[in-house]
């Protein structure tokens, strides 16, 4: 999640990414606070200069392991998976020319993407996933 | 794209295949960290710090015992998911994060990392102009006064001669881009893969980064290993 105070579009370079968390695992929290993030709180959706974030909520954070999320940015209208545990953010032609781990996570998720990333989404929206569902039924055959 | 960088990019996503072929074995080979190279970065404590193409995190691992945040990121899957049982394994999650991604698209907002190391990696992007935007990807990614350090093969040393030779005939043919382009070979279980590499001089070490806001700190030959293999090492800082 603390990422996400980094992460920008590697396309359009916008910052701040929105996050939607499919699968969190709890995990240790540390004894002392290794950090806190500067600019960006994912916990709290918002700029740390406005909501604040105490200590305990830091630690709160480093405590949950985001497994399974979507990153989305709403400027040009990519989506970058989280899979076990980390982001793919690769440039539209590096996923294009190894989709399948992505559209399998599409074709899993896809109830829990926001409309118009499924309908407009970058590289990969819904048509996307049709071709692909279709190629795996033929695979399976 | 031109044809000319559409065949560069090309050349990029053959060389990143090649390591998701290649992963396990060359993880195998890639154990110890170069610390002859991470010596000028200082001492990282409390920073946050970037390892562009960070393989199967070597230099990450060591890295986290001092920096708050240390990323990695690089473009194979499998060499990422090796980092990842590494970090696991040694506990380092509050530290230690990786990204699967591009260093001539990256993932990140400006001047967002204290310091950033791409050792090894620069040397595999084809054309002057791709490592040219690479280094500015760096840059922008520092923060201002931000430490950089960047390596890359030597091209003048004896055990790459053959190579080098191999380099300036299919230049004379226009195999390849630039004289200092090769392909050196992988075999591993009976397969055989070649990846691209620009063997460097200083100067073009030199020349790359005065092509970007980073001011060359330091610039020098260092050798590494018992095989004392011969890397161009460059410390630069963000102006």
């Amino acid at each position: 999640m603390r990422l996400m105070d980094l992460l920008a579009c590697p396309m359009c370079k916008k910052f701040p990414l929105k996050l939607l968390i499919f699968r969190v695992e709890e995990r240790d929290k540390p004894k002392e606070l290794p950090s806190k993030c500067p600019l960006y709180c994912a916990l709290k959706s918002g700029w740390v200069k406005d909501v604040k974030p105490t200590d305990d909520e830091c630690l709160d954070c480093f405590s949950k392991e985001i497994v399974e999320g979507l990153i989305i940015c709403e400027e040009c209208y990519r989506w970058y998976p989280i899979i076990d545990e980390i982001p793919h953010m690769l440039p539209d032609d590096l996923r294009l020319m190894d989709p399948d781990e992505e559209l399998e996570f599409m074709n899993r998720w896809i109830d829990k993407f926001p409309k118009e990333i499924t309908e407009s989404g970058r590289p990969f929206n819904e048509e996307s996933l049709r071709e692909y569902r279709v190629k795996k039924g033929r695979r399976r055959s | 794209m031109s044809v000319l960088e559409e065949k560069a990019r090309a050349l990029i996503k053959s060389v990143i295949e090649t390591y998701e072929s290649i992963a396990e074995g060359f993880s195998a080979t890639r154990k110890s960290p170069w610390i002859e190279v991470l010596k000028p970065l200082g001492d990282v404590l409390g920073k946050t710090v970037l390892d562009v193409g960070c393989g199967n995190g070597r230099h990450l691992l060591i890295l986290a015992k001092r920096a708050s945040t240390v990323v990695g990121i690089d473009p194979s899957r499998n060499l990422i998911k090796i980092a990842k049982t590494r970090i696991n394994k040694l506990r380092l999650v509050d530290r230690a994060m990786l990204v699967i991604a591009d260093a001539l698209f990256m993932p990140f907002r400006r001047a967002s990392f204290d310091s950033i190391i791409c050792i090894a990696v620069i040397h595999h992007i084809p054309t002057k102009k791709l490592r040219r935007r690479a280094i500015i990807e760096i840059a922008e990614t520092l923060k201002n006064n931000g430490l950089v350090v960047i390596s890359a093969w030597y091209r003048w040393q004896r055990r790459l001669l053959l190579e080098v030779l191999k380099s300036f005939f299919l230049k004379l043919v226009n195999k390849v881009f630039e004289f200092g382009d090769t392909y050196m070979p992988w075999s591993s279980r009976g397969m055989k893969y070649k990846r691209f590499y620009h063997l460097f001089t200083l100067k073009e070490m030199e020349d790359l980064l005065n092509h970007s806001q980073l001011e060359i700190q330091g610039l020098k030959l260092v050798a590494i290993g018992s095989r004392r293999w011969m890397n161009v090492v460059a410390t630069a800082i963000k102006r």
